[in-house]
């Protein structure tokens, strides 16, 4: 893979994956940096996972340990499918408490 | 170089376009301000990257990926929305919070993260088998090798639903407390 | 399909390029296929409406051609004719899309359910898991209906569908995996090939037989159709996320479910190998032959394995 020339043109390699991993990483940053919603907060959470798992099955793709990084994705999924149904119900029962899912208006501790 | 190393041909484009839906969509995720709308471009981001894994010849990872993602997540997120909001909320279309000092970090660091990817790393070539179907080795590799993870992850799943329920059970003894002192 | 477009571009197309060869081959197919089930969809509708009138002792669609058999044609260039109305205070882009995600989350799954031994769109090695995979589209896209309809018997519409949708998904996957099981392959046609003209894995054992029933009964729930009709409820919600829809977009939702019968009717054939029996069920009595004509017509006529 030769890293010289513009990342867009000519064969698909391991850069080019990256540069969509670094794109959807730097999206649910800012997502996250921004969002007042708690339901929006995770969809940010969510894009920075599926960033991780692309980078995982990139490597395991252009590199030699190819199960292993398909692996790690697997587990990446699971791990935020069980987020999202926590995060989800933990909004759920904000909601009952604040009438509201703002994620800066959960001040109160002790509902 | 060996050949069929790197993506190449009629793939190659279906990547790039593949790739690029991902990139605006992902885009869309973060500063559409109406959530709903935040949440279908999360599920094209889910989708193209379901894409990108089945280019690379992880087609067990993208199926897993629409099943659980676009089946599961994107419906939980749906459905939090739907119960917690109607059309019109001003949670639907909320405004962003600093969006400049947000971008500015954000910005930054994909500048520093470019640099390491593309100027300053040199990704050399490793002489890799072509991957035709994975599906096998993955199953031997979560029977064999990582029987263990396999396991907790199981372990840490059903403890994420019991949890769930417990979060979300609807209290009734704790609700009425709760009226009683705000009245 | 690419085998043929292969065997095409080096044999009688040997000229031409062989991307433009797969692309038409391919496209061929796919325009096949989407003829094929549209066709389907408006007989299976008159064949459902002329049942359920017989057993709820009326009489149903009789006029139009003999037995009122064109009944469908007639219905379908009616919607065509129909205004194409976004009610008032929708949300206008996700109210437009949502048909489109519903349809195309089911006809997604025709690239993986064979018609015969070669003809299939694509024979995946995750097949039947895809096929699973892909169904959860029209989940996304019936909750997209109903919110965007900004109406509250739409969105209760919606759902009810997709919870009734996500919960019986678990036990048809699970039961789906009895077969992959025996077959030790997720491939579509490798579960077809493992299975004789008689021995069908339905038969197999005890447990196959009851993963078979236990798979008919979610798939029927998934189709919403009775005892399962509860996201419909025509007597409290008008008649769920589908309300507010008029025109083409309305039909797109019942080409999308009448395709979902068909393709969960093809499935147990697949995997339980159970022929036409699962149609005639969902179908309820009286269309059987027509059912057995449906799911088996493809492999006969086509000259298959089975």
């Amino acid at each position: 893979m030769s890293p010289s020339g513009a990342p867009f043109l000519g064969p698909i390699g391991i850069t080019e994956y990256l540069v969509v991993s670094v794109w959807m990483l730097e999206c649910g940053l800012y997502c996250v940096f921004t969002s007042r919603n708690a339901v929006a907060l995770l969809m940010g959470v969510e894009l920075i996972l599926n960033a991780a798992a692309l980078n995982f099955v990139s490597f395991a793709r252009f590199g030699v340990g190819r199960v292993e990084g398909q692996v790690s994705a697997i587990f990446v999924i699971a791990l935020g499918a069980a987020e999202a149904a926590v995060a989800l119900a933990i909004v759920l029962a904000l909601f009952r408490l604040t009438a509201s899912v703002r994620a800066d208006e959960a001040s109160r501790l002790r509902g | 170089m060996t050949s069929g190393y790197e993506i190449t041909g009629i793939a190659a484009a279906a990547w790039l376009a593949t790739a690029l839906v991902t990139m605006v969509a992902a885009v869309g995720v973060a500063v559409l301000r109406n959530i709903v709308h935040a949440a279908f471009a999360l599920l094209v981001v889910l989708l193209g990257v379901a894409g990108l894994y089945a280019l690379a010849g992880a087609d067990l990872i993208a199926v897993l990926q629409i099943l659980l993602y676009v089946g599961g997540v994107v419906v939980l997120l749906l459905f939090a929305v739907m119960l917690t909001s109607r059309m019109g909320d001003p949670e639907v279309a909320s405004q962003p919070l600093a969006p400049l000092r947000a971008a500015l970090a954000v910005t930054s660091l994909s500048a520093l993260l470019a640099y390491g990817l593309i100027v300053s790393t040199r990704w050399r070539d490793v002489d890799a088998p072509h991957i035709v179907g994975t599906t096998a080795d993955v199953g031997e590799a979560f029977l064999g090798r990582y029987l263990l993870p396999f396991e907790v992850i199981s372990v840490l799943l059903l403890a994420a639903v019991v949890g769930a329920v417990v979060i979300a059970r609807r209290d009734s003894r704790s609700e009425r407390e709760i009226g009683e002192r705000r009245r | 399909m690419q085998a043929l477009a292969d065997r095409l571009a080096d044999g009688a197309l040997a000229g031409w390029p062989a991307v433009l060869v797969s692309a038409v081959v391919i496209s061929l197919y796919a325009l096949l296929v989407f003829t094929f089930f549209s066709v389907t969809a408006g007989v299976l509708s008159w064949v459902e409406r002329r049942v359920a009138a017989r057993m709820q002792s009326r009489i149903g669609p009789n006029r139009v051609g003999p037995q009122g058999f064109l009944q469908w044609l007639a219905d379908g260039l009616k919607t065509f004719l129909k205004e194409d109305l976004v009610p008032d205070g929708a949300d206008a882009l996700l109210f437009r899309a949502a048909p489109y995600f519903v349809f195309t989350g089911t006809f997604l799954t025709l690239v993986a359910l064979p018609f015969s031994s070669h003809v299939i769109a694509a024979d995946l090695n995750v097949g039947l898991l895809y096929v699973m995979a892909i169904t959860s589209l029209v989940v996304v896209g019936l909750l997209m209906a109903g919110w965007a309809s900004n109406n509250k018997w739409s969105i209760i519409g919606g759902m009810r569908s997709a919870a009734q949708i996500v919960s019986y998904e678990i036990p048809a996957a699970l039961a789906l995996l009895v077969p992959v099981m025996l077959a030790g392959s997720l491939s579509t046609q490798q579960i077809i090939a493992r299975q004789g003209a008689i021995d069908w894995f339905v038969f197999h054992d005890p447990f196959t037989f009851v993963s078979f029933w236990i798979f008919l009964i979610s798939a029927t729930a998934e189709g919403n159709r009775a005892p399962f009709d509860i996201p419909e409820a025509e007597s409290e919600l008008v008649s769920g996320y589908n309300t507010e829809y008029s025109g083409m977009r309305f039909l797109f939702f019942f080409f999308a479910e009448w395709e979902t019968y068909s393709s969960s009717a093809r499935s147990p054939r697949l995997h339980s190998s159970a022929d036409g029996r699962s149609r005639s069920f969902r179908r309820e009595a009286g269309s059987t032959d027509f059912s057995k004509y449906w799911c088996s017509f493809p492999n006969r006529s086509f000259g298959c394995s089975c």
